[in-house]
């Protein structure tokens, strides 16, 4: 064709080549605006970054995501209104939805009751897995005087199952697990090591626990017969 | 003749390399200049440059460019006491900068090729560097622009990998 003889065939660049270039191109959206442009640099990309070296992205409550490594805000919609993410591990998120119902009371009064939903969601699937069962806890009673103070999320690739430790910072319930669909976890009132906990974690199979006394305790993770996350020791 | 050229020295005591781009022109370096290309370096260990070294695949024009480079770092890889010839480090900073910024298509690309025929790594990590500097924070279609690429997907395998990553997208 007339006049591309003088461009260079940049879609030709061997894919070694490619490869070096990639290697250059650190942030995440670059590499995913790169994919975009062709085939060839589609397959190249494939090729040359099976597993990216990349740090974890930081999470704000209302959505916005921040790429630490170019400094970049990215915006992606959750799936409902009025939702607010309240932990994330990996790629999953944990979001936190509140609905103001108006209720008629019995005397006739107005009141305004809030209506908790939590979920699990996934913005690079879309996939999302409702975490009905902690919604018998946090209730509104328990946010008029508590909050969540973590909520991280174990997901088995093998049987695709997720577990949810939330921990909070009510006296009587400082830990829940839930196992979505299946069923929750409680520890009984005010028994060690489940006694002010300030930190959390999944490694392994085991659920790290720190308190206020600054113990480190493991606990193991176990499913009871009906599949309901339980602890064992 | 070539090979008498090609056998001369300088008064350093080091030999002469004739190389040969691929429009036949010749151009005559010291072997700690064309030592920092691997192919040559090579090719003089195993004594095969008497009679000047053909690069089929690399035209004078960007070859000139490769011996200009090659020259003005030979003071890198040359023994540290010969300071006289060795460019200080922040000439040869300017000049890699110079250079870099004036690259553009297509030498830009040919001169990737070129460095990465004669396997200079140095050459060729500072154009694979000018590559991604021109990419970085460009949209799809700024990337094709400037590097003359037809988006050969179709409109449906286009939104569905911009999908996938969506949130690179949004502006």
């Amino acid at each position: 064709m007339a006049g591309t003889s003088t461009m260079a065939p940049w879609s030709d660049l061997p894919s070694d080549l490619l490869g070096l270039v990639i290697a250059r191109l650190p942030f995440p959206a670059d590499r995913a605006r790169f994919r975009a442009v062709c085939r060839a640099w589609h397959s190249a990309l494939r090729r040359h970054v099976a597993a990216p070296p990349q740090l974890p992205w930081i999470v704000l409550p209302e959505g916005t995501f921040v790429t630490v490594s170019d400094g970049g805000v990215h915006r992606m919609a959750f799936p409902e209104s009025n939702t607010v993410c309240i932990g994330s591990t990996d790629g999953w998120l944990a979001l936190h939805r509140t609905d103001n119902d108006d209720d008629d009371s019995v005397d006739g009064a107005r009141t305004t009751k809030t209506r908790h939903t939590f979920l699990l969601h996934n913005p690079f699937t879309g996939a999302t897995v409702p975490l009905a069962e902690l919604r018998d806890i946090l209730d509104d009673d328990f946010f008029e005087e508590f909050r969540v103070c973590k909520v991280i999320i174990r997901s088995r690739p093998d049987d695709g199952g997720h577990l949810v430790a939330v921990m909070t910072d009510h006296w009587d319930c400082p830990l829940i697990l839930c196992q979505p669909g299946k069923g929750i976890w409680t520890p009984d009132s005010c028994t060690m090591p489940f006694v002010r906990v300030v930190d959390i974690a999944f490694f392994a199979d085991k659920l790290y626990l720190i308190t206020k006394a600054e113990d480190l305790f493991a606990v193991d993770l176990a499913d009871d017969k009906d599949g309901k996350p339980t602890i064992t020791n | 003749m070539a090979a008498a050229a090609a056998e001369a020295t300088i008064d350093g005591g080091g030999k002469m390399i004739i190389l040969i781009s691929a429009d036949g022109k010749r151009f005559e370096v010291t072997e700690a200049v064309a030592s920092q290309s691997q192919l040559i370096s090579n090719m003089i260990e195993d004594d095969c440059t008497e009679n000047g070294v053909r690069l089929p695949n690399v035209d004078g024009d960007i070859l000139t460019m490769v011996v200009d480079y090659c020259n003005m770092h030979a003071g890198d890889a040359a023994a540290d006491g010969d300071t006289t010839k060795a460019s200080s480090t922040e000439e040869l900073k300017k000049f890699d900068a110079e250079l870099v910024q004036a690259l553009e298509n297509p030498v830009l690309f040919k001169l990737i090729l070129a460095a990465n025929f004669l396997n200079i790594k140095s050459l060729l990590d500072m154009t694979c560097q000018r590559v991604a500097d021109m990419m970085s924070g460009k949209t799809p279609e700024q990337m094709r622009e400037t590097f003359s690429i037809e988006n050969d997907f179709t409109p449906e395998e286009e939104a569905a990998i911009r999908q996938e990553n969506a949130w690179a997208f949004d502006d």
